[in-house]
């Protein structure tokens, strides 16, 4: 069956809602599906569900014959199966160009990562290896495919355990799993995958499309990164113009969220080991509850205004603070709600500021502006001097959290003081060697104090050519240091 | 009768044997096979209360059968010849002559791209046959038939909360018609477009609609009241 034509009034109705930065669902441009992660009574086998999209994961494995290039090294395969019940649009047989796409991007993240410790399922070198195959399999397609694969496959490989083998000089003997416990698959890294949607030549990036939101977008970016926050996968689909500042900027977002998911999936490991030990029934059981569409408490639909957690926050906060009815200032793209009390905040040391709350967010704006335009990169803005007064360059400034992504809340802490040099403030700094060719005998090299800075740059670190200051410095109180030229 | 009125059957259960002396009509969901009656969908086998009319009452389902005369929304998604090709989500794709409209000739055709939306009749619905659609009644007037203005979002529920919000007296739409004002258009097959002002509106009303599957009557109120304050923060 064809997959079904995307009407003229629902393309127009996303983008516009995009916009005005709106989702269908209620979600923030940047916020993701809540993911879970249901385990099986077998090892190696779960059930990740993200929003509606659902996916299953089951590794096995077999003893098989080295790949003649590596002959001390396991094999690692992956398998990624569209089934017909994830969308009518899924067909049984020949691989359809998603399903190639999937298995392409799962490829590079898992398998080229190298994130399996391939030479830890050696039995004999040049004789017999592991072979760990993992199947996974796309039970509803609502959106966002890659991600739902990456975790679930590599949930299902972080579960699995093989049997223990031992090796005398001629037998092998693999052990039944009741003789002797199984052991688990070594992983030196857990990569994951992230995606976005690109919409409007760029304009509007979304986090974990829907699967609407995919067939109206015009481009998509796959990044696969590690906890480490090592990227491991790159994929950039569709045809939007992505630019280099985009790819960094939703790197540094994706590398937050892949520590999150690789956390949350740690705590379910050790959840299913722990029921495992003590007897507690395993199983998928629990899967099916919670998808009880029949719930009159059902609140979280395919399209509303706001997300059930956001509802919820609202409610408490309602609830906390007795205060008439606040706006939402939906408009930016994820600050919290801007409250306009005013709030003091430490500056450095011995001193503080009264700052308005709005005035914070701005300025952190600016900051973070400042930061994504610099690629991500990590850089200790210092926050006050473009609104401040004072312009001592060695004074104390706030630091920044040591990474690219937005603050959460709007307070600024100091985290780690800055100070320019260990020393006295006003010692010779060289603050740039100006390369000057040997043969003019017009211009002079001299030692830049902080005083002249002070007195005639209004910029940070630009040096000032000798010869200006001669010219602009010709007072009777002049530094004595250098000397007139006399010809 | 083995199952009686009331139970949940399922698709192939035999109900009983046809009784020929009496007059019995067999609606929806049931199929007479060589005297037997067998229930071909999944659903609770009821009665109608004052006729000998029984049914088969589907809950949840989403995929549309045609059936003649009912309203329905659909997709274009193909210009050929003389006819549109519409998609109903029923298993094959309806047709629809460019001569079904009102005030169309064969030098004047409607204004219709692929990807339109359009509100149609269907004339032709048997199990062996394509469905047929028109916009235009026997008079030749179109009413409230034709494709749809521009705008708006039109989404997808099941059929039996279509026909639950299509009832005579449903308060759904009034409730919110007293703070929202909106366009909308139901069709049988599942389908409802809806248009308001702003966006937030029109994701309001369709919020409101997909709520109203798991609600009651007394409910809807409350139900609309709590989107409405939702839509105060927008």
């Amino acid at each position: 069956m064809k997959e079904s034509i995307l009407s003229i009034s629902e393309k127009t109705f996303i983008l516009s809602a995009l916009s005005e930065t709106r989702r269908l669902d209620g979600r923030k441009l940047d916020e993701f599906r809540p993911m879970k992660i249901h385990f099986g009574s077998d090892w190696g086998c779960c059930i990740v569900t993200l929003g509606q999209t659902k996916v299953i994961a089951q590794v096995s494995c077999e003893v098989q014959q080295p790949k003649p290039t590596r002959p001390n090294e396991g094999l690692l395969l992956l398998f990624v199966e569209l089934s017909p019940m994830g969308a009518p649009h899924f067909e049984a047989g020949r691989q359809s160009d998603l399903a190639v796409q999937l298995n392409r991007l799962l490829e590079k993240c898992i398998k080229d990562s190298r994130c399996v410790d391939l030479e830890s399922l050696c039995i004999t070198a040049e004789e017999k290896v592991w072979a760990v195959r993992v199947d996974v399999n796309i039970l509803n397609h609502e959106g966002n495919l890659v991600d739902a694969a990456s975790l679930a496959a590599l949930t299902a490989l972080s579960h699995f355990r093989r049997p223990d083998v031992t090796t005398t000089g001629e037998q092998t003997i693999i052990h039944d799993p009741a003789e002797r416990d199984p052991i688990p698959i070594t992983l030196h890294h857990h990569p994951v995958c992230v995606s976005y949607a690109v919409f409007d030549k760029g304009n509007h990036v979304i986090a974990d499309p829907t699967a609407i939101e995919e067939r109206v977008s015009e481009g998509q970016i796959v990044f696969g990164v590690n906890a480490y926050r090592e990227l491991c996968g790159l994929h950039l689909g569709g045809n939007a113009p992505i630019t280099l500042e985009m790819v960094n900027k939703y790197a540094t977002r994706a590398a937050k969220r892949a520590l999150e998911l690789v956390t949350q999936m740690k705590k379910a490991l050790a959840e299913d080991l722990k029921n495992r030990i003590s007897g507690i029934e395993v199983g998928f059981r629990d899967c099916i509850d919670s998808n009880n569409r029949l719930s009159l408490g059902k609140d979280n639909f395919q399209i509303q205004l706001f997300t059930p957690d956001f509802k919820k926050e609202r409610a408490k906060r309602a609830s906390n603070i007795d205060v008439k009815e606040e706006k939402i200032n939906d408009v930016m793209d994820d600050s919290s709600e801007d409250d306009s009390e005013p709030v003091i905040v430490s500056v450095g040391k011995g001193s503080a500021e009264l700052v308005n709350q709005k005035k914070q967010d701005m300025k952190l704006r600016r900051k973070r502006k400042l930061q994504n335009d610099e690629g991500g990169k990590e850089y200790d803005v210092d926050e006050s001097s473009s609104s401040e007064e004072s312009d001592n360059l060695d004074k104390e400034s706030e630091d920044t959290r040591k990474n690219g992504e937005p603050m959460s809340d709007s307070e600024i802490q100091v985290v780690a003081e800055y100070k320019g040099t260990e020393n006295k403030p006003n010692e010779n700094k060289v603050i740039a060697n100006i390369e000057l060719s040997g043969d003019s005998e017009e211009e002079e090299t001299v030692l830049l104090h902080g005083e002249d800075l002070k007195n005639g740059s209004t910029e940070k670190g630009r040096g000032r050519c000798p010869k200006e200051e001669k010219m602009e410095g010709d007072e009777p109180h002049s530094r004595g240091w250098y000397s007139k030229p006399t010809w | 009768m083995h199952i009686t009125v009331g139970d949940v059957v399922l698709p192939g259960d035999l109900i009983g044997e046809q009784d020929e002396l009496k007059k019995v009509v067999y609606g929806p969901g049931l199929r007479v096979h060589q005297n037997q009656i067998y229930a071909v969908t999944s659903g609770i086998f009821k009665k109608k209360p004052d006729a000998n009319y029984y049914y088969v009452d589907t809950f949840h389902q989403k995929r549309y059968v045609p059936v003649r005369s009912e309203d329905v929304l659909g997709v274009v998604t193909n210009k050929s010849g003389d006819i549109f090709k519409v998609d109903i989500g029923s298993s094959e794709q309806a047709s629809l002559s460019y001569l079904a409209f009102e005030g169309a000739t064969k030098k004047n055709r409607p204004d219709i791209q692929v990807g339109d939306l359009v509100f149609a009749k269907l004339v032709v619905a048997s199990r062996d046959m394509e469905p047929e659609l028109v916009c235009v009644d026997s008079y030749g007037k179109k009413g409230k038939l034709g494709p749809l203005p521009e705008g708006g979002f039109v989404f997808s529920c099941s059929l039996n909360l279509v026909r639950k919000i299509l009832k005579k007296d449903y308060p759904l739409f009034n409730v919110l018609g007293k703070d929202i004002s909106y366009e909308i258009s139901v069709g049988m097959n599942g389908k409802v477009w809806v248009k308001a002002a702003t966006i937030p509106q029109t994701i309001a009303v369709c919020n409101a609609i997909l709520a109203a599957e798991h609600k009651t009557k007394d409910e809807i109120d409350e139900m609309s009241k709590q989107i409405l304050k939702m839509l105060a923060y927008c």
